[in-house]
């Protein structure tokens, strides 16, 4: 089996495109605004190269030493696969969605259907839990921010 | 489950708790508003189709709370809550040079319910710099009132031997390049300087930084020559020795700094400068609910406890309404104008 | 100096009845627990905190007014690191460093430990910059008002040289994370030539990224999604299991105390430049002792050194910074520059008529401050069993409850809705460069330290008259930090070398290196 291209490539090469983008539009800026961007990105695409080559070299050692022992590289690092990540992206999917119904519904209510979306979502079955957890959390969020500190909380189209 | 109860039980008995401490800490300010709507009841509208204000009133602040503004703000806002008898609340909308709050401003109805503070210069230079393609200007404000009005001073460190008059300053600056404050590009402190540059000759060079605490410190500090602030910065280290103000850019002296002459009175020309807040509305206001908090406002801002208020941090109070306000502002307007071209615009 | 000869009996006595008031205890309570959950709440920061409730301070008198404001002040730098050790959620910039190695202990059931040595750890650096305060406040002004541009370049610059040893694994993406950071500092408005930098005409770009949007996206979003990631597992927890005391033992004091002072004094030290607060203290803290350690590899991985010494140091800076204010009515950090309008409204102007006129109130606030502070230990302890409990929630509720919290302090920061975008887009990327060996701790540093490092070097600019060179070697402070940034370059190599040939002949086979 043939091991794709290791992630480090990509990321190096989005890195590098970033810098290039970005530094084409400091060419407009004056030339005090425009020094320190200049310097940062260079650094920025060197990090980027360096990386895709670090890459590239991960690439070749996964795929040739496919029999051998897979090699501990860094704990911190894992390689990512789409069943991995495919829930974690679900899960922002749905603070995504939260931010939005909040400009259309305010505080109280999107966040009310959120929880009870993003413990459905979490398999909790206990509708106890879930209304209890929405009531708390509305309750916390009502007396501190409303009553207490007075702090105005995103207002919706309806509410 | 148990657990979760527990936790629950934690969070909602501390907000609880600070609910009832903070409810026992604020019972003066209850009282106050006791005191308050009784004065309503005395000052109960005889004109009987006039209901407004009968909600609270947001105003916004661009900039953070603590600030300058906002300060000046909340001194201000009692009194005229006083006075219109409804809540008057604050709200902090800090961002983009004072823009991110204007630019919400200029988008809620003008229903009279949201107002807010227009602080110049950073106004004007907000939408004359091109580079920042904002298509408004004062004429998408229905204006309230002025309320503060602080004047420019040129100040030395207190123990500077180079510099003890501002004849003495501009002499020499004059042939030589002096670093000056600036709380940034566009800011009233940067526009003084550069008008003394224009007129004058002189050769100041704004070091830019941000807010007025850092050029405070940088010249006490003796690593920038010159302070460029204003009056309601420069006069507490003044008196506390630790700067020397040495002119004032005002059409008259200062109240707050009598013995310290003008540029003006020096021979120096009209040069004038200044930052200036007060409060305006969204463009297309009812007159007559503008006329309620004109008033309101004209009202309170006379209130000699808040003009004590004010005086103590060292801030004049300018109450200016209808065209006079207006006017000033266009006058501000075309000021920046003029020394745009020293800005690269 | 000066104020050493103004406390008299007299005051003292004075100075007791002001504090002994109902008034004055009970704000201090609230200031006290208040500041606490505030500062827990992520997005709720300190500075937040004090601003919410100067309004509060209007028709308190002046005593018990900028008490509670102070009380809150530091109360909420050391409630942030609870959320910080508890659910890697820093609920103020300040306790950033703290999640590195206290969310660690939390993860191997120490999280009592760690919340215990934080509690004492912020307890001693609050009250040893209390009584600095106190005694020393003019003298460390005066020093305050010799930093200026280059020497917060080099500030700066110093400070940069910890992301290379905050990268645990890969240091070729750990610098890179951190040169990331500098990227999203760019944006916004050039202080020294007012051009609005990649702001793509969004006017709330204008102002720069919101360090709190994007350091709540960054830890606590990402944490949200990582814990996902575990979903179906049965039982899922945010941390191990719970062991163990609170209080550290004696004989683990003793070996925290060094950092502690170490960091309390550094704390005091940065708290009292006008442009470094909180949030550079605890990072410089934790290098710090990282440096000075003896096992400096095991920093991040959950030892109580870590926790110590970005606390104390946090905690310090609150003293610290009221120093300049004081004296000076030039803040110490965002805090204290809100602080200052809480003085103004209770018609105090800073400087020296605060010691001598106003000397009783000034010196009843002092010593408010340092009773808070003790005040704040004994509450973190007692409630530190409570507290951990958190834990103990599964994940299916905690999850939501953190994204919640995440939104509302992102919006309340500004009260703009557009930071709470901004938090989204942190958490994602946060998230996917946790999963790649890249690490978020180098960006947040570096969105902090990036604009300090620019706007430093172009002031100098300006104030050397283009002589850079000779300006930087006329000034004796900046020969102190370069000859400090060197060491700190080199020193980890140094160090190495004479540890490898100290332990060559005990090792046998893979080290940590890589």
């Amino acid at each position: 089996m043939r091991r794709a291209v290791h992630q480090d490539v990509f990321i190096g090469i989005v890195m590098v495109i970033i810098s290039v983008l970005l530094y084409a539009k400091s060419s407009t800026m004056p030339e005090g605004a425009a020094q320190f961007p200049t310097i940062i990105l260079t650094l920025f695409s060197i990090f980027g190269l360096v990386i895709t080559i670090g890459g590239v070299g991960k690439t070749r050692a996964a795929n040739s030493k496919q029999a051998e022992e897979p090699k501990i590289a860094d704990s911190r690092e894992e390689v990512l696969s789409f069943s991995k990540i495919k829930m974690p992206f679900v899960s922002i999917l749905i603070v995504a969605a939260y931010v939005i119904l909040l400009s259309v519904l305010g505080f109280f209510v999107a966040t009310s259907i959120f929880i009870i979306g993003f413990m459905m979502f979490y398999r909790v079955r206990s509708w106890k839990k879930i209304f209890l957890t929405v009531f708390c959390i509305d309750l916390f969020v009502y007396l501190l921010f409303i009553i207490q500190l007075n702090v105005p909380l995103p207002k919706g189209l309806l509410f | 489950m148990k657990k979760i109860f527990l936790l629950f039980i934690i969070l909602t008995l501390a907000t609880f708790m600070i609910a009832g401490c903070g409810g026992a800490v604020e019972e003066p300010k209850e009282n106050v508003q006791q005191e308050q709507s009784e004065a309503e009841k005395q000052e109960a509208t005889p004109s009987e189709d006039t209901s407004y204000p009968d909600k609270p009133i947001t105003v916004t602040i661009s900039y953070s709370a603590g600030g300058g503004t906002d300060t000046g703000a909340r001194i201000l806002l009692p009194y005229v809550e006083e006075i219109l008898g409804v809540p008057v609340n604050v709200v902090n909308r800090p961002g983009g040079g004072g823009w991110v709050g204007w630019t919400y401003l200029l988008n809620q109805e003008p229903d009279g319910y949201t107002i807010g503070y227009i602080n110049t210069p950073n106004l004007m230079t907000g939408y004359l710099n091109p580079e920042y393609n904002r298509d408004k200007s004062i004429d998408d404000f229905d204006l309230i009132s002025n309320h503060v009005l602080d004047y420019g001073a040129i100040a030395v460190k207190a123990d500077d031997d180079r510099f003890q008059t501002i004849d003495d300053l501009i002499e020499y600056a004059k042939k030589n390049d002096l670093t000056a404050t600036s709380t940034g590009v566009g800011s009233d402190d940067h526009i003084a300087a550069l008008k003394v540059n224009d007129e004058v000759g002189t050769k100041f060079v704004a070091v830019h930084g941000k807010g007025a605490a850092h050029g405070k410190a940088g010249v006490m500090g003796g690593h920038i020559d010159v302070l460029f602030a204003n009056v309601g910065e420069a006069t507490v280290p003044h008196k506390n020795g630790e700067l020397r103000v040495l002119a004032v850019m005002s059409p008259e002296r200062s109240e707050f700094l009598p013995d310290i002459p003008t540029l003006e009175e020096k021979g120096y020309g009209k040069i004038y400068s200044w930052s200036a807040r007060g409060i305006a509305a969204p463009k297309g206001i009812d007159p007559e609910k503008l006329q309620v908090l004109s008033d309101a406002f004209a009202k309170a801002m006379a209130n000699a406890e808040h003009i004590k208020k004010m005086n103590e941090m060292g801030l004049a109070v300018k109450p200016l309404i209808g065209d006079e306000y207006y006017q000033f502002l266009k006058d501000d307007e075309s000021g920046v104008k003029k020394v745009s071209h020293l800005m690269g615009w | 100096m000066v104020t050493l000869f103004l406390i008299n009996w007299a005051t003292i006595l004075q100075i007791m009845e002001k504090l002994l008031s109902i008034e004055t205890i009970l704000a201090l309570i609230v200031g006290t627990i208040g500041g606490m959950i505030i500062g827990a709440l992520p997005g709720l920061s300190a500075t937040m905190g004090v601003a919410l409730l100067i309004p509060v301070t209007f028709g308190m008198d002046p005593v018990s007014g900028l008490t509670m404001l102070t009380a809150i002040y530091t109360s909420a730098i050391y409630g942030g690191s609870i959320s910080a050790i508890l659910i890697h959620t820093p609920g103020t910039p300040a306790s950033a460093a703290t999640a590195l190695d206290g969310y660690q202990m939390t993860l191997q059931g120490k999280g009592m430990k760690a919340l215990g040595v934080t509690t004492i750890s912020s307890m001693i650096g609050g009250v040893i910059s209390a009584v600095a305060l106190l005694f020393l406040a003019p003298p460390l002004s005066l020093i305050s008002l010799k930093f200026n541009a280059p020497e917060y370049f080099l500030i700066a610059v110093f400070g940069l040289t910890i992301i290379g040893s905050l990268s645990a694994g890969s240091m070729v993406k750990g610098l890179a994370s951190g040169v990331f950071g500098m990227v999203i500092a760019l944006i916004g408005v050039d202080i020294l030539t007012g051009y609005p930098r990649y702001t793509f005409g969004i006017s709330s770009l204008e102002s720069g990224i919101s360090l709190v949007p994007a350091m709540i996206g960054l830890f606590s979003l990402s944490q949200v999604m990582i814990q996902v990631e575990k979903m179906g597992t049965k039982s899922v927890k945010f941390t191990g299991e719970l062991k163990g005391k609170v209080l550290p033992t004696m004989q683990e004091f003793k070996s925290i105390f060094p950092t502690i002072i170490r960091s309390s004094f550094i704390g005091i030290f940065v708290g009292m430049l006008p442009g470094a607060g909180g949030d550079i203290g605890s990072w410089v803290g934790y290098n710090e002792a990282k440096r000075f350690s003896k096992h400096p590899e095991k920093f991040g991985t959950g030892i109580i050194e870590g926790v110590a010494a970005p606390e104390a140091a946090n905690n310090a800076v609150t003293g610290g910074a009221l120093i300049p204010l004081l004296t000076l009515g030039i803040p110490g950090s965002a805090t204290t520059a809100v602080l200052l309008g809480g003085l103004f409204i209770q018609g105090l102007i800073p400087g020296r008529e605060l010691f001598t006129t106003h000397a009783n109130i000034t010196y009843s606030v002092i010593f408010g401050f340092i009773i808070a502070n003790f005040l704040m230990g004994i509450a973190g302890l007692s409630a530190a069993r409570l507290l951990v409990k958190v834990t103990e929630v599964p994940s299916s509720v905690l999850a939501p409850i953190i994204v919640v919290f995440s939104v509302v302090g992102s919006y309340a920061i500004n009260n703009n809705v557009f930071d709470i975008y901004v938090m989204l887009f942190f958490g994602l990327a946060g998230y996917l460069m946790r999963k790649t060996g890249f690490h978020p701790a180098p960006v947040v540093l570096a969105i902090i330290l990036g604009p300090l490092a620019e706007n430093g070097f172009r002031q100098s600019l300006i104030l050397s008259r283009g002589n850079m060179l000779d300006y930087f070697m006329s000034r004796p402070i900046c020969l102190i930090l370069i000859a400090l940034i060197i060491l700190s370059l080199f020193s980890p190599m140094i160090l190495n070398r004479f540890k490898e040939r100290q332990t060559t002949k005990a090792k046998e086979g893979i080290s940590t290196s890589s």
